[in-house]
């Protein structure tokens, strides 16, 4: 089965209006091919992060859902149109995160469904799957354990040290801690994106903060979903946990300690994991690609239906960043500048929702659809060759 | 009301403005940003600029014990122009920065912060 990102990239050609779901983990919304929102089950979306704070009830926020939507919600002016922007980026990349790498469903396309918000803001697949990629490297460099991520959050109960800092997301996770939330428990508790918060339960962890999990696997079912788990980094670091602890030399500083858990853990592997990642990506990105979009067109005379074919074996264990759509990664590329958000402005040319005071800029953002031409080009060329095998 | 991006128009033209970028301080992210100089990743820079803010932050925290540190703008001059961040707290997610690196001849450091304030303020306002 094809990958969500390189199924929403060959949704573009069509250019459908609607919403694809997949499975339970969450909802893409497509606005002529076009992602406009993404909200996925195991993160606060945008409702979730407007009301978390006070700043809107959530009364107020049905009324506006209902009737009124993205103009009634700035109109009435409990948020900016700076702040909702930020803040549907936000939900939009912490769904892509956790959605992305979703396999195993098979996606159901309604169309016609739109969500509340409107098509107000377009995202690139290409730029939501580089910064996907970008963040799970930025955990991995933090502390190379993924079982953080899944483990409930229990917080030492000493410090190895006389102090330490703690950042305001740190705080709001340590007081909330009670041994049986997760860190996206946390996350939807605290009406805080799940990236931020494991970023945190990371930096707790890499800082010797945290009590080190139970050695048995714990076999909890997000576990399977989760996309920062990787045969590699589970091993070393459990073994890196324990040392941890016994360490009590360096407690705060994150790369002082992460030395000392590699050391003790005696084996390569617990540190690498964000080299490798970050280096191979975009050198190998490209002909990966080519094969993966080989390996979609070759099933054709094999199975019956390409389709319905069972996931690759390789493909789930593939940062999603390595996978197919990372190619136009390299800065020199003419949307180079509009790259790190994947966020880009209101179509010009097709100018679909009017009104709107967006018009008129993208000095640094690109074309709306997914921008690339090679990509494409290349989907073309794929349907052609498929076609031709019929 | 600004968007992001009209926020980015406006902060290029600050006089002496070279490049500007929106940072998301939490995750490292460029949200928003002009045309980088030769040579510059935009992405590689914007994960090192809210590494250097957060290491500012948690030097300034353990210099200042008992104050809760909040930064409102952060200014490096080097040799050959002025870098000036300054962070805007959002409801959502910590904080927002608008980073700007301006000309060191021709910019005037103190309008460029007035009209940094000036900005930040309606856009999250």
């Amino acid at each position: 089965m094809a990958t969500l990102d390189t199924l929403l990239a060959s949704l573009a050609n069509d250019r459908p209006t609607g919403a694809l779901r997949v499975g339970r983990a969450g909802t893409v919304f497509l606005d002529e091919g076009r992602i406009t929102y993404m909200e996925c089950a195991q993160t606060p979306g945008v409702e979730r992060l407007l009301t978390a704070r006070g700043r809107l009830p959530e009364e107020a926020l049905r009324r506006i859902q209902a009737d009124g939507g993205c103009e009634r919600l700035l109109a009435e002016g409990p948020v900016t149109l700076g702040e909702l922007q930020f803040c549907v980026l936000g939900a939009v990349l912490d769904a892509a995160f956790f959605l992305l790498p979703a396999t195993g469903t098979r996606p159901k396309f309604r169309p016609g469904e739109r969500h509340w918000l409107g098509g107000r803001w377009y995202f690139e697949v290409s730029g939501l799957v580089r910064e996907c990629a970008r963040r799970r490297a930025q955990l991995a460099r933090i502390w190379p354990s993924a079982d953080v991520d899944t483990a409930p959050v229990r917080p030492a109960s000493r410090l190895s040290g006389q102090g330490v800092t703690l950042t305001a997301v740190q705080w709001e996770i340590v007081t909330r801690a009670d041994e049986q939330a997760t860190p996206l428990d946390l996350a939807r508790l605290l009406g805080r994106s799940g990236y931020s918060v494991l970023l945190a339960v990371r930096r707790l962890a890499a800082s010797g903060l945290l009590t080190p999990p139970d050695p048995t696997p714990s076999a909890d079912p997000a576990g399977a979903a989760d996309p920062t788990r990787s045969p590699g980094s589970a091993d070393p670091a459990r073994t890196a946990s324990p040392a941890r602890s016994a360490d009590p030399a360096a407690p705060v500083d994150p790369a002082a300690s992460r030395a000392a858990g590699s050391q003790a853990a005696g084996t390569a592997p617990a540190a690498p994991p964000p080299s490798p990642e970050a280096g191979g990506r975009r050198g190998a990105a490209l002909p990966k690609r080519a094969r993966g979009g080989g390996r979609r067109a070759r099933p054709s005379p094999e199975t019956p239906d390409p389709a319905d074919a069972p996931p690759q074996p390789p493909d789930p264990a593939l940062p999603p960043g390595g996978g197919p759509l990372a190619a136009p990664a390299g800065p020199p590329d003419p949307p180079g500048p509009s790259g790190p958000h994947g966020l880009s402005g209101p179509p010009g040319p097709h100018g679909l929702s009017g009104p709107h005071g967006l018009s008129g800029r993208g000095r640094s953002f690109g074309p709306a659809v997914t921008a690339d031409p090679r990509d494409l080009a290349l989907l073309m060329r794929l349907k052609k060759a498929l076609e031709e095998l019929a | 009301m600004l968007g992001l991006d009209d926020c980015l128009t406006e902060v290029m033209a600050i006089p002496g403005a070279l490049d500007a970028m929106l940072l998301d301080q939490t995750s490292g992210m460029a949200v928003a940003a002009s045309g980088a100089p030769q040579g510059v990743d935009t992405e590689r820079s914007a994960a090192a600029l809210t590494e250097t803010l957060r290491a500012t932050m948690d030097g300034l925290a353990r210099s200042c014990p008992g104050d809760t540190v909040r930064i409102d703008d952060m200014l490096v001059t080097t040799d050959r122009g002025h870098h000036l961040l300054r962070l805007m707290e959002t409801v959502f997610e910590g904080p927002l920065v608008i980073y700007v690196r301006l000309d060191l001849e021709r910019s005037n450091l103190a309008l460029a912060r007035h009209r940094l304030r000036d900005i930040s303020g309606r856009l999250l306002a």
